[in-house]
């Protein structure tokens, strides 16, 4: 599993755009951070930070994790893995996952631009559950990653359907406003889905003195092992339906 | 041929030139959407990126503070649309076809330029569009009676950003691994300086760099008619000025960049 790892992270350095995402997208958060100095809300930096950083591990999820197995087929391995008797799925499971963590150093970058950029209080609760939320969310990011890796390969034109899949998954997921404050029928779908949680539980234990949302991470915990779930049974069938040359691979 | 026809024919070449281009454009863009995908897909990710901002808005409990940063970003989709050329211009290295528009009787840089003319158009549609779904969703955004003039407006933002965009492609036409930071950088930089999300800087170094880019008075004047006042003109003037001033930019640009590409021979396979 290691070996899959070092692999894909020697090959994913070498070409400085894939890891665009990942450099440019936390300053997304000074843009933020410009709007909450004007307004005066420099209370809300570790909150807005908290939203930058889930944004910028979706879209590197998305763009860049997504696409490994886009990229195999692109360049012509993705047959001859299958084909190797090494658990490709399993492999590819694992490089999705360790390209999204790359993303998890963002939410410092996001705190240390508000303390150092803008002088903003950064106030941190709980951080060893913060560290496991963390976690959380980059296991479920990644699963996410896997359900938009089957769309990859199934659909042409799947970069229309990586677009979509980024704003609309923003406001889902509750990333400045808690997913509370959604229209009713949104609420519920919002409630569903493992980001809405990750942002709540995030935010809350920056709370001094509030008491741990031990409950929320209980749901959190059970929605990303529902998201990982589905994600790799989806990838694995998908995969099965190419061996059987049920997907044209090439144009 | 007295010099008069030579003019006339040089500028009919150019005008067909244009028109070629303005197809193959339409056709590039034919192949990215069905009319299922653009709305379903980029039209809904669109208005949910200004929903997204807006919601920003919301978090400062500021009355106007959502209105203000929902036409902001409304208003910036139409000219950040247009940053797209700085990706497709690269294509013509890695499809190997910009060799043989160099070679060509054909101007490289009217052809470069008029290729990319769909972001322009896809820029501004879209803009409308979603300036349309605010004036909607979010009361305070847009005054119905303005749309027509922002309209006018925002055909100039989206070309003078576009020239911008022209000046990037030079750029990223040297050096294809630069594109997707040109872009995204631009973007951060427009939303921070331009006046999108809150009152552009009015002094010191940030603020002269907001006076030279795109968006920066032009969104100004859009939020003068959105609010019912009349047309500021000083304000468009500024606009055109900087538009001119990116012309010029992406003229010199495109031109010492095609030049140092030929005697280098990087010209494909990026």
């Amino acid at each position: 599993m290691l070996v899959y790892a070092r692999t894909h992270l020697t090959l994913l350095f070498r070409d400085p755009n894939l890891l665009a995402p990942l450099a440019v997208l936390p300053l997304y958060c000074v843009v933020f951070f410009t709007v909450l100095r004007h307004h005066h809300h420099e209370e809300l930096a570790t909150q807005t930070a908290i939203g930058a950083f889930l944004m910028s591990m979706w879209a590197h999820a998305v763009f860049v994790a997504a696409e490994v197995v886009d990229d195999d087929r692109h360049e012509g391995t993705l047959e001859p893995s299958m084909l190797t008797p090494g658990a490709y799925t399993a492999a590819l499971s694992v490089r999705v996952f360790s390209t999204t963590a790359l993303a998890i150093p963002v939410l410092a970058e996001a705190l240390l631009i508000a303390r150092f950029a803008f002088g903003f209080p950064v106030t941190l609760g709980s951080v060893p559950l913060s560290l496991v939320t963390v976690v959380l969310t980059t296991v479920g990011v990644a699963g996410a990653a896997l359900l938009v890796s089957c769309l990859m390969v199934l659909v042409r034109g799947a970069r229309t359907l990586q677009n979509a899949l980024t704003y609309p998954v923003y406001l889902l997921g509750g990333l400045i406003l808690p997913a509370s404050t959604l229209p009713e029928p949104l609420r519920w779908i919002a409630r569903g889905f493992f980001l809405s949680w990750s942002a709540d539980v995030l935010r809350a234990l920056q709370v001094a003195g509030a008491p741990a949302p031990l409950g929320s991470l209980g749901v959190l915990t059970v929605l990303v092992a529902a998201q990982v779930l589905v994600g790799f049974l989806a990838l694995r069938r998908v995969l099965t339906t190419v061996r059987a040359g049920g997907v044209s691979l090439y144009d | 041929m007295t010099s008069q026809e030579r003019t006339s024919a040089r500028l009919s070449a150019a005008a067909r030139q244009i028109g070629y281009g303005v197809i193959s454009s339409y056709h590039d863009y034919r192949a990215m959407f069905t009319w299922r995908s653009w709305v379903g897909g980029w039209l809904l990710r669109l208005t949910c990126q200004v929903l997204f901002f807006a919601t920003l808005g919301k978090l400062m409990a500021d009355p106007g503070a959502e209105a203000y940063i929902a036409l902001g970003n409304a208003a910036v989709l139409g000219p950040l649309g247009t940053l797209g050329v700085v990706s497709s211009s690269v294509g013509e290295r890695r499809s190997g076809t910009l060799q043989y528009l160099l070679v060509s009787r054909a101007n490289p840089l009217l052809v470069i330029a008029s290729r990319g003319l769909y972001w322009v158009a896809d820029g501004i549609i879209t803009s409308c569009a979603v300036l349309t779904i605010m004036s909607v969703l979010i009361p305070g955004t847009v005054h119905s009676g303005a749309l027509p003039g922002i309209l006018a407006i925002e055909v100039l933002l989206a070309l003078c950003a576009y020239a911008m965009s022209l000046a990037l492609a030079s750029l990223s036409l040297r050096r294809p691994g630069s594109r997707m930071y040109l872009t995204a950088s631009t973007t951060i930089i427009i939303l921070a300086l331009a006046g999108v999300n809150t009152p552009p800087p009015a002094g010191g170094p940030w603020g002269v760099i907001g006076q030279l880019l795109p968006v920066r008075h032009g969104l100004q004047a859009i939020r003068e008619l959105a609010a019912g006042r009349p047309l500021p003109v000083g304000l468009v003037a500024g606009e055109l000025a900087v538009a001119l001033g990116w012309a010029v930019l992406a003229y010199t640009g495109l031109t010492l960049t095609l030049r140092r590409n030929t005697r280098s021979g990087a010209l494909s396979l990026s």
